[in-house]
């Protein structure tokens, strides 16, 4: 059996979450101590060596978001925002590092907004995670008291702070450039892209945007070196990543394990296999924007690349079983519920598609069986249009679980 | 004129301030003169976030998670379970001004399914019997207060 | 080899040049290729929501939208093909599950014509069914008194909500909720109940039937529109060009003209729903005379003959000096200058004014000794691009609507505003910082500003040096005459606090380029003239004036204030601001005119109340009076109405039966704007033509007409003009600012004077080389402060400032006769201080009796902290709360101006 390999959630257990002298009596703050004896731009080279991969989803490398941002505000303030708006069905892995070592986020924005220069960071929570929005409020004073925050950081000359924001209920605004918005204290509605946040971001300034447990890698990273971390996972996927388990299995949770792992590990190693026995009908993969895997197929290495080449996605890391007697219909037309309640309704074909799916999901449950392949093609078909033409990723998602349900489980509908 | 960026946070604290878990009329009338924005401006803002309210609600809100994984683990009949309970429908307030049911998307709680939020207080793994219990703790309450 | 700035795309196939960084929509369309879009607008920011501009752009992965993304070099792009027009299809198909089309022939309807165009006009060509859209559904709107908001047949396109906040700088409109149940939302959900102030922008953007005006909507067919007349709005001093909608001999609609300077389509209230005046059934139709003390109806003949006898028995019997004219700034400039062509001429007298004296006399008076020229420096523009505006009492948002849209635009895109004002405007929520001096102490704060400007270093010595007369060594002047003004000082005169003062002072003295914008607040008093010196003293330190994006803009409360003057109404000035005096120039304009020299007065004449005042005490006895109303608007107005009475001889042409002239011997009945051809000058000098949409009703004439007439039967004809453009080039060369400029030039849209000859440009920014003083050089005008000469007391406590709102005008005879502004506003009343209105037992809404030394007058009192305590505000407009009874006719000793925004008054339960 593979064991737990882990860096974002290296804390976990050691400390008592959210206290500073913990932390840095278990090494915190260390890696911080490095990355300011270093020059800004050698620590982006190193990070962008890393190979790191953004953990919100898209795997975007980090590296060259940090170096475009960084040259995009040479004669500007830029800023640094810690995406925390974790909505994404079957994911609460930042939930697990912010409320289990918030630290550790604090440390990787420090690190990254240092590299590339910028003045101040935000973190911006969702408003339903109360426990992280206190103790990362917490841990930002207690940073800020401990002189790693603030004027003059640790003696480095460079200055730089974090203010905490929340959210107030919406999974768009998990969607980098909508999180802008919504910081800037407007509707979530997703601006148009490009430009991208690394040129035009905040307030209209260069943006650094990434995820909870990309910021919780850059400590390991910026003490290690990129050799360290390279030595993990497989080559177009270095590192470390959290999944996090649930639906009809023994033990739902969370793990921190290489990429590379394989799918099946993670369902009957880690979630110790079905609940009540037998194989899964199918598991989802990276949430309601996510693909569906045939049970039979658990034998998948789970990376960025190696998934994306069987048309699959690896997402935030969700992994949701779903037991044999479980309805992939009632799953979908949970799925599809999903996008219509959050959809923003800016552009007509995500507002109108949306709400067509959801209904044509709920019909999929009542229908009978023989017509259901039909329906599902014809929602498979209306779905792509609908990824075609729509303006930001939400309604480019509703066509991602239909076609896999459509190309793999046909017959289990 | 404050700054536009604090608006969301604003929201929250007026709605927070407010006994009926809302954004009241002169809550936003407050709102409008400080950061002098519209009405319609403060109110589209607040009608796109699903935690904020333009309409009064009840002293506890409960949120009920009804999205996939919760779904698929049952939390449909335990939304039936708390409208029977409480004597009302998802969205709306209890006639005693104790409760709002909301159903809710995602709350990260995925291990824990079927799990809701009671105000800022989350409960995982939800039976018939535990959400019984819950809903009768929080009336326990009111009645110690005298509320 | 291509143009400069053009590249080489390629659409289709089809290699052409386009402008790089062009919206790629907008030059794919200019090529020829109908990209169709319902939410861009070549106004707004790209939105992105209606999906329909996709095309596929190589190098690009998926379809990407045109209307967000810009042209570069060696673009190759689809704009056309079979997956596109089917994703289009698609979408608007989409869309109609959603939404309804078509118009009922009132409105445009641009989804109507693209679902026709991709052949979706038939329901059964439809894939999709109609969404149960009760959930979301919401009733039409019709609160609002000048549009009706039917949501269903909204296509959530954001037109609307970016027309107010980004066009008008309002964010009156937003989307509320989200998903399906998207709605725009106005206020509470009530359009009528909301901060809206019925511009009208939304209606003029919106795609679809969701927002459609109101007025007149039963009575429009837009295929039956005989014309669509582009004009000048008659309204303030902005000069909005708009398009008048002719149906049936009627004005049924305005719509702003898009893209067309200085108000790029966009109006106020006044300007798109204020033309139901012209055909009120109120109009004078008839001339008419008096008769055994009551008027009666006459024909042309009579009371052209009548008037005439009137004012040649006057000339007869006491000289020309005991004639007068009021002209207009309502007028054109042809009947402007025909007016005082003919005062000078027939009359003989260089008693020729009009309202201007009312309002900037002073303003102009300051900026003409300071530096050469009293017209607006800069372009209208300048209020959104300059880095700093400094604006000093002028309710810039509710007197010159359209002006205030640059202002909150500048505003948004970064620019600081100084807002100087003792009343809350609507400005103040717009303004870094707003100082509230006292009324009547700006020239102690000026000062004050000023000797911080020296203290902290933020004077331009170099501009100084080279710029104004006296250098530095006239400096010193100032320097020492400000040096008392000390922010502790300061703060005791005017109550403003030292570090406001500071923090003022500093973004206006430090920010790269800076504008004033200054009003009747700074030039409606006994010190106006000082007031706008002191203001002139810190402009001319800090060297904000005579650089691009620099200078000092009097916004003009009227169409033609501007215009009125430039042709030679006035008793100073001949045509292009030429003395009276200047021999030379009488014997050229005599040349001209073709009479003698020796007729033309090189007197100076009577200012407006001058003339009042002179009537009042005899020495004028007959008054032509041409679209005023004084006895409303001018100070003292029980003074004028005895004056008035004692003339031998009264004429007055208007084309409403006004409290003025119903003291008249003769009424002549007139053409409004929209009757006429002729050209308003606005605000930043600009010529802008005026055309005629429909015939006068009755047997109103045109003034021209009139004035030409009854010089013809004073046996001092001056001219006979074909029409408007044959005055107009007399005009070009009698005044040389205005010598380049003729109706074919005009035609094209408007220019900036001075404009000397036939090649000229036009001049967007004054005094870029030299000031228009005699030396070339602007001049220090060090002043002190005063104090007011009527100052509150125990029995007159109270200060009255009064001024204008947003939806009427002036003394009301055209606005309060167009139902849309009666709806939002018809009711006179006086603001107070809820703490004053407290410790005087009065509650908001009672009647009250408002007195000064002069006279007392009822209204209905508003508790408002708008003003502060000790200060009163009450707007001018309605005659039955005449506020100029209240005020003083003891003028300012440089411009003859009076002081209108400050009297002594006591107020009673009434």
């Amino acid at each position: 059996m593979p064991e737990e390999r882990r860096i974002a959630l290296s804390y976990l257990g050691r400390v008592e979450p959210g206290s500073i002298d913990d932390y840095i009596a278990a090494g915190g703050y260390a890696a911080l101590k490095a990355a300011l004896a270093r020059q800004p731009d050698e620590l982006v080279a190193e990070l962008s060596a890393s190979g790191l991969r953004g953990r919100g989803g898209a795997g975007f490398p980090t590296g060259r978001k940090e170096r475009s941002t960084a040259q995009a505000c040479e004669e500007c303030d830029c800023y640094v925002v810690c995406n925390a708006d974790e909505g994404e069905p079957g994911t609460f892995k930042d939930r697990v590092i912010m409320e289990g070592e918030p630290h550790v986020l604090v440390e990787g924005m420090i690190i990254a907004a240092y590299a590339i220069g910028a003045g101040a960071g935000y973190i911006y929570i969702r408003g339903e995670y109360s426990r992280s929005i206190e103790l990362v409020g917490k841990a930002i004073a207690d940073a800020r008291q401990g002189g790693f925050l603030g004027k003059n950081l640790l003696g480095s000359g460079y200055s730089f702070d974090i203010e905490l924001r929340r959210g107030a209920g919406s999974y768009l605004c998990g969607e980098e450039l909508t999180l802008l918005e919504s910081l800037e204290g407007k509707r979530g509605y997703p601006r148009i892209k490009p430009p991208f946040p690394a040129e035009v971001g905040y307030r209209g300034t260069p943006t650094l945007v990434s995820n909870v447990e990309t910021f919780a890698n850059l400590p390991f990273i910026a003490e290690r070196g990129a050799e360290a971390y390279l030595a993990l996972g497989t080559p177009s996927s270095p590192g470390t990543k959290i999944f996090c388990l649930s639906g009809d299995v023994e033990k739902p949770g969370f793990v921190e394990v290489e990429f590379g792992t394989s799918l099946r590990s993670l369902v009957e190693d880690f979630a110790g296999g079905v609940r009540g026995g037998g194989r899964p009908l199918a598991v989802l993969l990276g949430g309601a924007a996510g693909t569906f895997v045939p049970g039979e197929d658990l034998d998948l290495p789970m990376d960025f690349d190696g998934l994306r080449k069987l048309g699959l996605t690896l997402g935030s890391g969700a992994v949701m079983v779903l037991g044999p007697r479980r309805s992939l219909s009632a799953m979908i037309s949970s799925m599809m519920d999903f996008f219509r309640h959050e959809s923003c309704g800016k552009c007509i074909p995500c507002r109108v598609g949306t709400h067509r799916l959801a209904r044509a999901a709920a019909r999929l449950v009542e229908t009978p069986k023989a017509e259901r392949k039909m329906l599902l093609g014809s929602m498979v078909a209306e779905a792509r249009l609908m990824a075609s033409t729509s303006l930001c990723p939400l309604g480019q998602s509703p066509v991602l679980p239909l076609e896999s349900a459509f190309a793999r489980l046909q017959d289990s509908l | 004129m404050e700054a536009r960026d604090r608006l969301l946070s604003a929201l929250c604290e007026v709605q927070e301030s407010s006994l009926q878990n809302y954004l009241s009329p002169e809550g936003l009338k407050e709102l409008s003169r400080r950061f002098a924005l519209s009405m319609a401006e403060l109110r589209g803002v607040a009608s796109y976030y699903s935690m904020l309210s333009l309409r009064p609600r009840g002293r506890h809100i409960i949120r009920l998670c009804v999205s996939p994984v919760c779904r698929m683990l049952g939390s449909v009949d335990l939304l039936g379970l708390i409208e029977g309970e409480l004597g009302l429908r998802a969205g709306e307030t209890s006639s005693d001004g104790l409760f709002t049911l909301e159903e809710t998307q995602c709350l990260g709680r995925c291990a824990g399914a079927p799990a809701m939020m009671v105000d800022a207080q989350v409960y995982e793994n939800l039976d018939i019997e535990g959400v019984r219990r819950i809903l009768a703790s929080y009336r326990k309450v009111k009645g110690g207060t005298g509320a | 080899m291509t143009e400069a700035g053009f590249v080489e795309i390629v659409i289709d196939g089809r290699t052409f040049l386009a402008r790089e960084g062009e919206l790629l929509l907008v030059a794919a369309r200019e090529a020829g290729f109908p990209i169709p879009s319902l939410c861009w607008h070549r106004k707004l920011s790209p939105t992105g929501a209606c999906r329909l501009c996709v095309v596929k752009v190589e190098g690009s992965r998926g379809l990407v939208t045109s209307c967000s993304i810009y042209v570069k070099a060696g673009m190759v792009v689809t704009a056309f093909d079979e997956e596109l027009e089917e994703a289009r299809k698609f979408i608007l198909d989409y869309l109609l599950s959603e939404v309804d089309c078509g118009t009922d022939g009132t409105f445009r309807d641009e989804f109507a014509e693209l679902v026709e165009r991709y052949g979706l006009a038939e329901p059964s060509a439809r894939r999709f069914p109609k969404l149960d859209m009760a959930e979301a559904g919401r009733a039409v709107d019709s609160s609002s008194p000048v549009l009706t908001f039917d949501p269903s047949r909204c296509v959530k396109c954001f037109r609307c909500v970016k027309a107010c906040a980004e066009v008008q700088g309002k964010g009156v409109l937003q989307m509320a909720e989200r998903g399906l149940r998207s709605v725009i939302l106005a206020g509470t959900g009530t359009w009528g109940a909301s901060e809206c102030d019925g511009c009208g922008e939304c209606i003029q953007l919106c795609p679809t039937g969701a927002i459609v005006e109101k007025p007149h909507r039963g009575e429009i067919d837009l295929a039956s529109v005989e014309a669509h007349v582009p004009t000048t709005c008659p309204y303030c001093g902005v000069g909005c060009q708009m398009e008048l909608l002719v149906q049936d001999g009627r004005i049924l609609r305005v719509e702003g003209i898009e893209g067309k300077s200085p108000n790029d389509g966009r109006l106020c209230v006044k300007g798109r729903f204020g033309s139901d005046f012209v055909h009120s059934p109120e109009r004078l139709m008839k001339p008419l005379v008096r008769e055994e003390g009551r008027l009666r109806e006459a024909s042309w003949d009579e009371a052209l003959g009548r008037a005439a006898e009137g004012f040649l028995a006057v000339k007869g019997k006491y000289g020309s000096g005991a004639l007068a004219g009021y002209s207009s700034a309502k007028c054109t400039n042809e009947e402007n200058y025909l007016f005082q062509k003919l005062v000078r001429v027939s009359f003989g007298t260089n008693n020729v004014d009009y309202c201007t004296r009312l309002c900037h006399a002073s303003t102009v008076t300051a900026m003409l000794k300071a530096i050469g020229d009293a017209a607006g420096s800069n372009s209208i523009e300048d209020f959104e691009t300059a880095d700093c505006l400094l604006v000093i009492g002028d309710n810039l948002i509710e007197t010159h609507p359209v002006t205030a849209t640059y202002v909150k635009r500048g505003k948004a895109a970064g620019s600081r505003i100084v807002l100087i004002d003792p009343k809350e405007t609507p400005l103040a929520r717009y303004a870094d910082i707003w100082l509230r001096p006292r009324l009547g102490t700006d020239v102690a704060l000026l000062n004050g500003m000023t000797r911080l400007v020296i203290q902290r270093g933020w004077i331009d010595r170099d501009f100084i040096e080279r710029r104004v007369h006296g250098g530095m060594a006239s400096f010193a002047q100032l320097e020492a005459l400000v040096a008392a003004y000390t922010p502790e000082r300061v703060l005791g005169i005017t109550g403003v606090a030292p570090s406001d003062l500071v923090e003022a002072t500093r973004l206006y003295a430090t920010a790269p380029t800076a504008m004033i914008a200054t009003g009747m607040g700074m030039s409606q008093q006994t010190t106006g003239t000082h007031g706008v010196f002191s203001l002139m003293n810190l402009m001319l330190a800090c060297g904000k004036i005579g650089k691009q994006g620099c200078g000092i803009d009097p916004p003009r409360g009227q169409n033609n204030v501007q215009g009125a003057t430039d042709v030679g109404a006035s008793p100073i000035y001949y045509p292009g601001y030429i003395p009276s005096s200047d021999a030379v120039n009488r014997a050229r304009i005599a040349r001209l005119w073709g009479v003698d020299p020796g007729e033309l007065s090189g007197s100076r004449g009577l200012t407006t109340i001058e003339i009042a005042k002179a009537a009042h005490d005899g020495q004028i006895k007959g008054m032509l009076i041409m679209g005023e109303n004084p006895l409303i608007t001018d100070p003292n107005s029980a003074h004028v109405e005895e004056a008035l009475r004692s003339l031998d001889i009264l004429v007055v042409q208007d084309i409403f039966m006004t409290a003025t002239a119903a003291l008249a011997d003769v009424v002549l009945p007139a053409a409004s704007f929209a009757e006429k051809e002729g050209s308003f000058t606005n605000s930043d000098r600009r010529v802008l033509r005026v055309r005629r949409a429909v015939d006068s009703p009755g047997e109103a004439r045109e003034d021209l007409w009139i004035l030409q007439e009854l010089a013809k039967r004073m046996g001092r004809p001056i001219g006979s003009y074909a029409g408007a453009s044959e005055v107009f080039d007399e005009i070009a060369q009698a005044a040389p600012i205005l010598g380049g400029l003729d109706y074919q030039r005009l035609g094209g849209g408007g220019i900036q004077w001075p404009c000397p000859d036939s090649k000229h440009p036009g001049t967007p920014t004054l005094f870029l080389d030299r000031f228009s003083t005699e030396d070339g050089l602007a001049s220090f005008n060090p002043v002190d402060y005063e104090e007011q000469s009527e100052l509150a007391d125990s029995a007159w406590p109270f200060v009255l400032n009064s001024g204008r709102i947003l939806y009427q005008y002036h003394s009301a005879t055209m606005s309060r006769r167009c139902p849309v502004l009666v709806e939002y506003a018809n009711e006179a009343y006086v603001l107070m201080h809820p703490a004053d209105a407290a410790r005087l037992g009065l509650s908001d809404g009672e009647r009250v009796r408002i007195s000064s030394r002069r006279s007392s007058i009822e209204t209905k009192l508003r508790c408002s902290e708008e003003v502060s305590a000790g200060e009163l505000f009450m707007p001018f407009h309605f005659e039955e709360s005449p506020v100029n009874r209240l005020t003083r006719d003891e003028l300012d000793p440089h411009s003859k101006i009076a002081p209108f925004k400050y009297s002594a008054c006591k107020v009673e339960r009434a």
